[in-house]
């Protein structure tokens, strides 16, 4: 029985007991059975728990009678949207908690964002906000609450969720009767923490997959409706208690513990809820099922001893503890002492623990420390199993912040206890009614384990207490619990928290141990059913008591257990000392010797024993006692002996009557002999008498030597235990260290393939310059051998151009910072990056120096190279004649060649690289309209990265002039990202203007060509007028056209890009060229055939035209009729200016004489007249001279060159 | 066909303009001109009205706008021939204008003179 420890029950205090929930619903306004309101089902799960909860509703029918509270851990800053899902999978009404709802069957209530959710009288409670994260355990406040509120009417099922909360609220329903479910690791909808942290404190009725827990909660419930009848006022069933023994007798066979000293209710009620959770009506098929599947009783055993403990419980009477006993007990020990405490029924160790933090405390504040051994037992393997460990899932109840930082380390999601206090605790599995107890305590704790049991094993308890404790040691109790029945033995020292000190009283033995329990219970059972026949038998006794002779009741020890009373007192009398019930302390010594033999013999044969008349001296009178010794036998065997005397009157010798005076002298002298021998006898039975006392105290010595043995012996097997577990911690760290060994060296290898494969000379130096290590890179650098390990590098012959290295290690060690430096090595034209580094060990020690040398002498070359094609490629850039011209993506110039800088207008580089030239530069559209920076195309180029071509744009320069360009952009892509754009850019002053004089020139050709063929068309009608014949015509017709051509000839060989009103010539080669058609002008002097003089006068435009028809029309006639038409003529062409105005002569002469003027005006002369007054604004005239014809023109200058 | 009609011609190619002149003459016409300048063209008008004008888009001092100007507010018809293309300003400011475009043959010419003052005489008879 050992209970207590385990069963303490509620979070209030032990007084608890059973019912409460019960009680507590029956007290409600509602009047009518808490059941009769349906069950409410507490859910839990963490902020991950949306699936499971799915899960669950969705299998569970709508009218199961049952109500659904669930509790989420939900962020408290989100409205949470958990309703409104799980409205989706289930017809039950699912609603957010308000303060003060009704919890009604059928519905589904879940917890709102930021709240705590209580629950009182079937109302929930909302507080907000909820406490702060770390504070915060909603699943168990509610589910606390829940147990308090419900009872056995409560289900508490945990689904997943990583951490611990829950599990405490889950205890507490199953601690009030409720019935409680965790969903299986395996299911699938499972985050493992929550439910295995409830699972493993072995109160969890049935671990289920979601899917299957509604069905089990139906069950459930029917089985709650249908035993509802067989209970009683207080939910007791009262068919449960007449099965009572059988249920235990065959608990402690097969536990070996007993339990029937446990009070009654708590049994049943135990009893009650495994039949529940297993369904069963009636306690007959209770009996049924355990002797069918005897774990069952295991499974009751451990129902048994629930037990729920915390650090701290009860602050207030620890804190007494630690003032009145336990400060006193560190403070009288020194260094060799040792403080023994006895934490029996000590469940998963936080009392004990708790003692060992408050002595750890008091010791810290003082030298010497004792020795401090702490024996924690329970009878649960379970919960010594779990203390052992000493690892608590955290957040811990009861412990301030303070203390679990101290005396605790953080490991994963628990506390584990330091081993400095681990090792002060010493678990073991012991019960304290069944095994004798630990010896020479300080102090015992026993908090919360008697109220578990009846009076008589109570008593008992404290008598083991009192014998284990040394004098004055201290026993600390419940809060409801006291020594009242045991004054005797302990006096109070607090009595509100229950602080008691071992009076040193004596004769208080060990209880017998060898047949505890079973057999004290069953006297008990006797004792309640026989009460009324007690009542009969003392009525009885009493009037018979002055018919028996007087007598005492003793034990097979000589103890006196019973005193007759009336005249038992001249056969007694107190001895001198501490009062003693030890028979042979307090009978008169005469009778003694025969009460001795009396007894022995009755011990011996076990049949009553009596001895007539002995003789004895009582009070100075010789008088015959008749001793009758009586065993009462039970169980075969005798455990009391009842002792009569009788008084059978004066003693006198029986002979004296019938012998003679003559024997007088020699009875006397045997009666001598015999008071003699007697009083020999009566020494030595004295001294046998001392012998036997030394002998009982020498065996009590024994026993307790023997019972400190077996402690030890306990304590030895806890220590295996420990050194076995520790092994296997070695094994394990072995194992790990194996393969971290491993993971080493294969570090290692790769460490060493690195170096030998990187081409990075490295030189390991300690602070004195030594070599520590090296690459093989380095003997390029240093002549360096393996045996050189341990020389001062500066020792070692380098081609390094590097005096410094001494001075720069120096600075590395003292700066511990990074030296960078470029070295070359004389003659090889090798070029490295020398890079100093402090060589810090991996416990971030300073251990010397690390140089490493990477070759750059190629990246130099490149470097070089890559110097040359730069200048190369600026020089292309500069040289040609397009402008480039490169931004940025913010419009910054990047890059600008020569030819940019002369269009624009800038001096030199600097003026343009690095600053934003749109506004500068700016350009116009093709309608003069500015563009602005987001829509100026080259800008959009750096930004979109879309090419783009203008040829019809205007950018200004510096000083505000313009100039038309044609440009081209492009991105600029540099790894697949845009960095800007390119323009090249051409000025096309030049061009357009070409383009403008091209096209007129085609209009211009177009006008002339139409002309001409009007002229010709002209021509043709004229000539076909006044030509007699075809020939003739043909012939007229070929000449003047011929005219008109070398007239266009003449202007245009002077002056081939000119327009026709530029077009220009002198009249003298106009005249000279109409006429060489005519005549041979080559002929000179006497045989000339014409002469041509005048000054120069320029001619142009339309006028040449006229002039040469008019030239034409006259070498025509003089070739029909006048001087060309013979031999000999001669035509004498002379012009000068006057006033402004052309005079012109054409004089014939040589040819055929002249008749006078014509009879009609021909067609050339008609033509020549029509020039010369419409074309030129002048005047022709005829003189028909007989010796030949002259002809005057005469023509304002300006008209020639209009 | 012209009726003694008073035509001012202004061309200056001097073929052309001979060819039309003796066109308007065989057709009965007055011919006034040819002028080969739109100043000359001018002056002629001054001294002589004329019932219609065959003219050349472009003289050697400029395009004939202000000739026929003046004779769009005498009334007169006029028929235009060019080389190229009437200028724009010309064909916007007097839509309707007739444009024959070089070569044509001057009979062409005259007899669509000859419809014009016709159609003229109708028009104002009626």
């Amino acid at each position: 029985m050992s209970a207590k420890e385990n069963n303490t029950p509620g979070p209030s205090n032990g007084a608890l007991q059973e019912g409460r929930g019960r009680t507590a619903a029956a007290s409600s306004p509602r009047a009518e059975p808490a059941t009769d309101q349906g069950l409410i089902v507490g859910i839990g799960a963490s902020a991950g728990g949306l699936e499971a909860y799915r899960s669950f509703l969705s299998c569970m029918p709508a009218d199961s009678g049952m109500a659904f509270v669930l509790v989420q851990h939900l962020a408290p800053d989100h409205k949470s949207m958990l309703a409104e899902l799980l409205g989706k999978v289930t017809t039950m009404k699912v609603v957010e908690a308000t303060n003060g709802m009704a919890v009604t069957a059928n519905h589904v209530f879940v917890i709102p964002p930021d709240a705590t959710m209580t629950i009182q009288n079937r109302n929930l409670k909302v507080d907000r906000p909820a406490p702060p994260r770390e504070h915060r355990r909603p699943i168990d406040s509610f589910m606390e609450s829940l147990a308090r509120d419900q009872g056995e009417n409560a289900i508490s099922i945990i689904l997943s969720g990583t951490g611990s909360d829950g599990t405490l609220g889950l205890t507490a329903i199953k601690e009030h009767g409720g019935f409680t479910l965790a969903q299986a690791e395996f299911d699938s909808h499972a985050m493992a923490g929550m439910p295995q942290s409830a699972a493993s404190t072995g109160q969890v009725d049935d671990v289920l997959a979601v899917e299957d827990m509604p069905a089990r909660l139906i069950g459930y419930s029917n089985h709650l409706n249908g035993v509802a009848g067989s209970k009683d006022g207080e939910g007791v069933r009262h068919d449960a208690v007449s099965h009572l023994t059988t249920i235990m007798g065959a608990l402690r066979a097969r536990s070996g513990h007993d339990f029937s000293q446990y009070k009654e209710k708590t049994l049943v009620r135990r009893l009650q809820r495994r039949m529940q959770v297993l369904e069963i009506e009636t306690p007959a098929a209770y009996i049924e099922r355990f002797r069918a599947q005897p774990e069952e009783l295991d499974l009751l055993f451990r129902e048994l001893l629930i037990g729920v403990t915390h650090f701290f419980r009860d602050p207030a009477s620890f804190e007494a503890l630690d003032e009145l006993v336990l400060k006193g007990l560190v403070a009288d020990k020194g260094a060799d002492d040792e403080i023994r405490i006895w934490v029996p029924g000590c469940a998963t160790g936080q009392e004990a623990f708790t003692i060992a933090i408050l002595l750890r405390e008091a010791m810290d504040r003082r030298r010497p420390q004792p020795k401090v051994q702490i024996f924690a037992t329970d009878i649960d393997e379970r919960a010594i199993e779990i203390a052992r460990k000493g690892r608590f899932r955290g957040p811990i109840a009861g412990l301030s912040s303070d203390r679990a930082e101290r005396w605790f380390t953080k490991d994963g999601g628990g506390f584990c206890v330091i081993p400095e206090i681990r090792e002060m605790c010493i678990f073991s599995t012991h019960s304290v009614i069944k095994h004798p107890p630990f010896s020479r305590l300080d102090l015992v704790s026993c908090r919360n384990l008697l109220i578990y049991l009846d009076a008589p094993m109570q008593d008992r308890v404290m008598k083991t207490f009192h014998y284990a404790l040394k004098p004055g040691g201290s026993l600390f109790l419940g809060s409801s619990e006291s020594v009242t029945r045991s004054t005797r033995l302990f006096s109070v020292v607090d009595k509100k928290h229950r602080i008691f000190v071992r009076r040193a009283t004596e004769g208080a033995a060990l209880p017998d141990f060898s047949a505890a329990g079973g057999e004290v219970g069953s006297s008990n059972r006797d004792t309640t059913a026989l009460s009324i026949n007690n009542q009969i038998d003392k009525s009885a006794r009493r009037l018979m008591e002055q018919h028996y002779p007087p007598h005492v009741v003793v034990d097979a020890r000589h103890q006196i257990v019973r005193f007759s009373g009336g005249a038992i007192g001249p056969y007694l009398e107190p001895a001198a000392g501490a009062p003693s019930f030890a028979l042979f302390d307090i009978l008169r010594r005469p009778l003694r010797s025969p009460v001795r033999a009396a007894l022995q013999e009755a011990q011996s044969t076990g049949a009553p024993v009596r001895h007539e008349a002995v003789l004895v001296r009582l009070d100075k009178q010789l008088r015959r006692v008749t001793l009758i010794v009586e065993p009462m036998v039970e169980n075969g065997q005798a455990d009391y002996f009842v002792l009569a005397f009788q008084d059978a009157g004066l003693g006198a010798a029986p002979a004296s009557d019938v012998v003679g005076s003559h024997s007088t002298a020699k009875v006397q002298a045997l009666e001598q002999e015999l008071l003699s021998t007697r009083t020999q006898l009566q020494s030595t039975i004295d001294e046998l008498e001392v012998t036997n006392e030394e002998m009982k105290s020498s065996n009590e010595e024994y026993q307790s030597v023997n019972e400190e043995f077996q402690s030890s012996n306990e304590e030895l097997e806890t220590a295996k235990e420990e050194m076995q577990s520790i092994n296997e911690e070695i094994q394990t760290v072995n194992a790990e260290m194996t393969s971290k060994n491993e993971q080493l060296s294969l570090v290692n290898s790769d460490l060493k393939n690195l170096l030998e494969s990187t081409e990075v000379a490295t030189l390991f130096l300690d602070e004195h310059l030594r070599v520590r290590n090296f690459t093989r890179g380095l003997t390029d650098i240093f002549h360096l051998r393996d045996t050189d390990v341990g020389r001062p590098i500066t020792e070692i012959v380098s081609l390094l151009e590097y005096s410094e290295l001494k001075r720069d290690v120096a600075k590395v060690l003292r700066d511990l910072g990074v030296i960078e430096r470029q070295v070359t090595l004389k003659d090889a034209g090798m070029t490295f990056i020398l890079r100093l580094r402090p060589y810090r060990t991996i416990d971030n020690v300073i251990a010397g120096v690390v140089l490493t040398f990477l070759d750059i002498t190629m990246r130099e070359a490149g470097v070089a190279a890559l110097r040359e094609t730069q200048n190369y490629l600026r020089l292309l850039i500069d040289s040609v004649a397009d402008a480039i011209y490169c931004i940025d993506t913010e419009g910054k110039t990047t890059l600008c060649n020569a030819a940019f800088l002369k269009m624009i207008g800038f001096a030199d580089h600097a003026n343009v690289v690095g600053l934003n030239l749109h506004d500068t530069i700016n350009h116009s559209r093709p309608d003069g309209s500015p563009y602005l920076e987001d829509d100026c195309p080259i800008c959009r180029t750096a930004k979109t990265g879309e090419f783009s071509h203008r040829d019809d744009e205007t950018f200004f320069r510096v000083d505000g002039s313009s100039i038309p360009v044609e440009y081209w952009t492009r991105p600029i892509i540099h790894g697949g990202e845009l960095k800007g754009a390119v323009c090249t850019f051409v000025d096309v002053t030049e061009r357009r203007r070409a383009d403008d004089q091209q096209s007129l020139l085609l209009k211009e050709m177009g006008h002339r060509v139409n002309n001409l063929f009007s002229v010709v068309n002209g021509v043709v009608t004229l000539s076909a007028a006044s030509a007699p014949t075809v020939k003739d015509l043909a012939k007229t017709i070929l000449g003047r056209l011929g005219a008109l051509s070398r007239a266009h000839q003449l202007v245009r060989s002077n002056d081939s890009g000119a327009t026709i009103a530029k077009q220009r010539t002198s009249l003298g080669e106009l005249i000279r060229t109409i006429l060489v058609s005519h005549v041979d002008l080559t002929k000179t002097g006497a045989d000339a055939r014409a002469t041509i003089e005048g000054p120069e006068v320029e001619i142009s435009g339309p006028s040449i035209i006229s002039i040469a028809l008019v030239i034409h029309e006259l070498a025509t006639n003089a070739a029909k009729y006048g001087a060309f038409s013979n031999a000999d003529g001669c035509v004498d062409v002379v012009w000068l200016v006057e006033n402004g105005c052309l005079e012109l002569t054409w004089g014939e002469r040589g040819g055929p004489a002249i008749g006078g003027p014509p009879k009609s005006e021909g067609f050339g002369s008609q033509l020549a007249r029509t020039s010369v007054s419409g074309q030129l604004n002048g005047k022709l005239t005829f003189d028909w001279n007989p010796d030949g014809l002259i002809v005057h023109m005469s023509a304002a200058m300006e008209q020639l060159t209009p | 066909m012209l009726d003694h009609a008073t035509i001012l011609i202004a061309e200056d190619e001097p073929y052309i303009a001979l060819a039309l002149q003796w066109a308007v003459e065989d057709a009965g016409g007055t011919v006034l001109g040819p002028a080969a300048t739109v100043s000359g063209a001018l002056a002629s008008l001054n001294e002589n009205p004329a019932a219609a004008a065959i003219l050349d888009v472009n003289l050697a001092d400029g395009d004939i706008t202000p000739v026929v100007e003046r004779l769009f507010a005498l009334g007169a018809p006029i028929v235009l021939q060019t080389a190229t293309q009437l200028p724009p300003d010309i064909a916007a400011r007097f839509p309707g204008l007739t444009v024959h475009i070089k070569p044509c043959v001057p009979e062409r010419l005259v007899e669509q003179i000859d419809e014009m003052l016709r159609a003229k005489q109708i028009i104002s008879a009626s």
